[in-house]
């Protein structure tokens, strides 16, 4: 898109980048992947767990976080559950549509090499963490076991199911749970934390946790249950996202500010907050 | 006794009688685009836009509790003999609404046109030093990130300040235990002492900026010292007489999320958003995104929001913060608590509006002693 | 609770595309046309677009045939008769947005002053032929009788709220009508408050934004014609008006006006909280 105006120096943050949607790609029923590519200059580095406000024209604008691999370089994905006028609108974006990103902003994962990795992933949680789960896949050599924690309500609200494949094959031990038995399912049942609660973990085990809040809060307590030290135990949070910038207020969760010290925290400096309701 | 300077120790002090008072506007209206200063506007003090010397609110002083607010006439001619009205510096520098941008779109393509930063020049006249702090830590939640609003920045620095110390502060006023005032401390470019005695109301100023002593003694003679002594005097006094206090320990409310008072105060809370809204450090904004009827052109402004708004959480058209005793509870525990862990310092300044506009009266110095009561256990 | 229950925004921007012009209808039921005069005024701006929206007017809404499909009805006025009932299903079937608008439409408006009265006591000192006068014993908002995707408030609504809605919905784009209070809008405005500095009795604290704080712009208090807001603390308010001097009955009567139950129904429904 063009700037009219040139502003002194370029703040993709405070300026919007026009990008167009080159594939819409449907995943589980109210979830759709937007594949898209700026329409002027390059894509955009960023680290997994970041995320951009993501607008069109006249919807306005919601904080997504980019599920593509940091590697790619020919375009970003973001995955987008209906939930909402905004992301409403955005799921019926079509290939060729034009809309802007605010972008990519936010504390990433820590994903320094070494030591065993455990991803745990709660419904269309497994977005924010994909990009992490693919750079491992990249990079299966920098960790120890890696194991991946699916959970969701039916088999048919299982995220990029069809990759869990080729996630298996570069060395992650994927376990994919469902709430309820469902006939032909042959994987794991329950939730996520009590799967959790049945795994090993090493001393040096490193956590991602992704999902509803009670869901990270129970997730990470069966982790410290299972001896996994909480320092090293992280969750992204999502909360209300207008500017993206730290200086609108909604994004507050308690003493953070969710796009300015987030999206990602250690979970020992947000367990308390996460556990007071309404808070 | 401590005596107020300006700028790095500037122990210089001018005086001005109404001819060089008059003076001092004048040249303020022909230096800066805007001057704005305290006027009469449906029986309240507002700050508003001078168009001339003689628009000032003379002769008022006010009367101001929980809930009430009551300007009457005095017979001194005095300007600034009352206390803070409704707005602050906020309204001015972070305004309730401004343009972000408007994105046009021509065969699928999106053009931008980002609003220009308001570049107007602008001298406040009777900012006190509540408002001097709370600009302080305003512009520090605007300013001091990754991201910087601009036009931010351009109108604080448009600003020409001319503060005035509080000599008869409202009942609703806490400063002092906030840790600032009565006097202007910081931020100003002319700080200003009224006197009033034998029907004749005159001033003590002292400079906090270059600019400030240029304009000072362009307009002004030094004072002599009896008078300074009078004006130092009079702004001490000041400070005796605030009823009000907030604790030190005011931000450990924090620790207390699950106090019977917050849901007892959600009984009397009307959610209406009145006390962020008068309030000077108060920042959170909505962007509102509209598009033309033609279907061309889309329009983002933003706007003041309030965390007492149900929407204002909502994440996914589902608020977070559903109860009124949570907003509240968001409200009262960022000005006192998080405020630090966000900004390091709070976000109360004790100016009071928050007490005074409240339309049901509610008092966050009672709420705070309240809340810092241990809870009497259920029998 | 009536009118204020929460509902999503409504979910049109489903076809970004452009596709055929848009079509609007606009239908009137009981109520003073105020409303639909409000249509009018923003005509000069509508006709702007007239290529680009088809538009039809239903000003009796008890003559004629229904019709459509219409992407959008805006409806205007209360249910007060059999016939208004049957009339209002076939419109929901024929729209696939249907608007409401004004406090008549929303909330039964003025004439739902009657609910709780005898109605045929009324028709036989109003009308000479009483049993002509087939009347449905109360006035009732649309959403008594089908679903409504969005509500624009007000006795009348606001103009530029309309055109601002018009424009969106017309685009296929979002909406996001206000949900705080009319305080917020005074604040935003500059208006003083009336309650705090005059002690004039305001439901501004517990009403819808929308007008712009219209009212107290003029030093008056807010009568509340948007309606309660979200949480509208009614007994809060009412604890206020009695410590400035305002009665149990006044404040009554000042609740009562434009939203008729709706003040009364959210108090009833309990306070502050959901
Ligand atoms: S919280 Fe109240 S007293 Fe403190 S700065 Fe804000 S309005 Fe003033
Ligand atoms: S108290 Fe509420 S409105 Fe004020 S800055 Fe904090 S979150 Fe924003
Ligand atoms: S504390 Fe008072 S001003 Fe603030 S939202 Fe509640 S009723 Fe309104
Ligand atoms: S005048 Fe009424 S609407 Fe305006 S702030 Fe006061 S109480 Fe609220
Ligand atoms: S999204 Fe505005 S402060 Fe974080």
């Amino acid at each position: 898109m063009t700037v009219a105006t040139a502003p002194e120096s370029f703040d993709p943050m405070i300026t919007p980048v026009e990008h167009v949607v080159t594939d819409v790609i449907p995943e589980i029923p109210d979830v759709v992947t937007l594949r898209m590519v700026p329409t002027t200059g390059d894509v955009a580095p960023f680290l997994p767990a970041q995320v951009s406000m993501v607008g069109a024209f006249g919807i306005g604008e919601a904080a997504i976080s980019i599920s593509s691999s940091p590697s790619e370089r020919a375009y970003h994905e973001y995955t987008i559950r209906h939930a909402g006028a905004i992301t409403s609108a955005l799921t019926h974006l079509r290939r060729g549509d034009r809309l802007w990103t605010r972008g990519p902003f936010g504390r990433p994962w820590d994903l320094h090499p070494g030591g065993d990795l455990v991803i745990a992933a709660g419904g269309i949680g497994v977005a924010p963490l994909r990009s992490a789960i693919l750079h491992t896949v990249e990079h299966r050599d920098l960790f120890g076991a890696v194991v991946l924690v699916v959970g969701a309500r039916t088999s048919h609200d299982l995220l990029y199911r069809r990759e869990y494949e080729a996630w298996r094959d570069a060395g992650i031990d994927v376990i994919a749970t469902i709430d309820h038995d469902e006939a032909g399912w042959s994987g794991a049942v329950g939730f996520v934390p009590t799967v959790i609660g049945d795994l090993e973990f090493g001393a040096d085990t490193r956590a991602l946790i992704c999902g509803p809040d009670i869901m990270m809060r129970r997730t990470a307590d069966a982790l410290v249950a299972a001896g996994v030290d909480p320092d090293r135990i992280q969750v992204t949070l999502e909360r209300n996202m207008q500017c993206g910038t730290g200086r609108c207020g909604h994004c507050q969760l308690g003493g953070m500010l969710v796009c300015r010290d987030g999206p990602v925290a250690d979970y020992p400096s947000v367990a308390r907050a996460l556990s007071i309701e309404e808070w | 006794m401590h005596h107020p300077t300006g700028a790095d120790g500037d122990t210089r002090r001018w005086h001005l009688d109404h001819i060089a008072w008059d003076r001092l506007v004048r040249q303020l209206m022909t230096d800066v685009d805007e001057v704005i200063g305290p006027v009469m506007r449906s029986g309240v003090v507002r700050l508003r836009r001078l168009t001339d010397v003689g628009d000032l609110a003379i002769g008022v002083v006010d009367a101001q509790d929980a809930g009430s607010y009551r300007a009457t006439g005095s017979s001194m001619p005095t300007r600034f003999d009352h206390g803070p009205g409704p707005d602050s510096l906020k309204a001015i520098v972070h305004p309730a609404e401004t343009p972000v941008w408007t994105i046009r779109r021509r065969d699928g393509e999106l053009r931008v046109e980002p609003a220009p930063p308001d570049t107007t020049t602008r001298a406040v006249i009777g900012v006190r030093d509540c408002d001097l702090r709370a600009l302080q830590v305003l512009e520090r939640t605007q300013t001091s990130g990754p991201h910087p609003d601009a036009s931010f920045a351009a109108r604080r620095d448009g600003f020409v300040i001319v503060a005035v110390d509080c000599t008869r502060p409202a009942a609703t006023c806490f400063c002092t235990s906030t840790g600032g005032g009565p006097a202007a401390s910081t931020g100003f470019d002319i700080a200003l002492t009224e006197l009033a005695d034998d029907a004749d109301v005159h001033y003590v100023a002292r400079a906090g900026s270059a600019r400030g002593a240029e304009l000072l003694d362009l307009v002004a003679n030094r004072a002599d010292p009896a008078v300074v002594a009078r004006a130092d005097i009079a702004v001490a006094s000041a400070a005796d007489v605030m009823v009000r206090t907030l604790p030190d320990h005011a931000r450990t409310i924090v620790d207390v999320p699950d106090h019977a008072r917050w849901a007892e105060v959600a009984e009397r809370c009307l959610a209406c958003g009145n006390c962020t809204a008068v309030c000077p450090t108060c920042f959170c904004t909505d962007l509102v995104d509209e598009v033309s009827l033609d279907g061309e052109t889309s329009t983002r402004r933003r706007t003041w929001d309030t965390c007492f708004s149900e929407q204002y959480s909502a994440l996914g058209g589902e608020p977070y913060r559903r109860s009124t005793a949570s907003r509240y509870r968001q409200w009262l525990t960022h000005k006192l608590g998080t405020w630090w862990d966000q900004f390091d310092e709070s976000g109360c300044v004790g100016c009071g509006r928050c007490i005074t506009w409240c339309p049901v009266g509610i008092d966050l110095t009672d709420e705070v002693a309240a809340l810092l009561q241990p809870e009497a256990v259920a029998p | 609770m009536r009118i204020g229950d929460r509902r999503p925004a409504i979910d049109w921007p489903t076809a970004i595309e452009q596709g055929a012009p848009p079509t609007l209808a606009v239908w009137k039921f009981a109520s003073c046309d105020g409303c639909q005069l409000t249509i009018l005024d923003c005509e000069d701006q509508l006709l702007a677009i007239a290529d680009r929206v088809r538009i039809a007017y239903f000003p009796e809404a008890t003559s004629g045939s229904v019709d459509g499909p219409y992407d959008i009805s805006l409806v205007e006025g209360s249910i007060t008769t059999p016939g208004d009932r049957e009339r209002i299903a076939e419109i929901r079937q024929a729209s696939r947005l249907l608007v409401t608008i004004g406090a008549c439409a929303t909330a039964g408006g003025i004439q739902a002053l009657r609910n709780g009265a005898d109605i045929e006591e009324f028709t036989s000192i109003v009308y000479a032929q009483p049993s002509y006068i087939d009347v449905l014993a109360d006035s009732t908002p649309i959403s008594d009788h089908v679903t409504v995707d969005l509500e624009l408030r007000g006795c009348p609504i606001d103009p530029g709220q309309l055109v601002g809605v018009l424009a969106a919905l017309l685009n296929r784009h979002l909406v996001r009508p206000p949900t705080t209070s009319v305080c917020v809008e005074c604040k935003a405005t500059g208006a003083a408050c009336v309650l705090v500095a005059s002690a004039t009795p305001c439901l501004g604290p517990i009403t819808q934004g929308g007008c712009g704080a219209l009212c107290p712009g003029f030093d008056r208090g807010c009568y509340g014609c948007f309606g309660p807001k979200e949480h509208p603390n009614v007994t809060g308010l009412r604890r206020q008006f009695a410590a400035i001097g305002v009665d149990d009955d006044a404040t009554d009567r000042l609740l009562s006006t434009f939203n008729v139950a709706a003040f009364a129904d959210a108090e009833q429904a309990g306070g502050s909280e959901p």
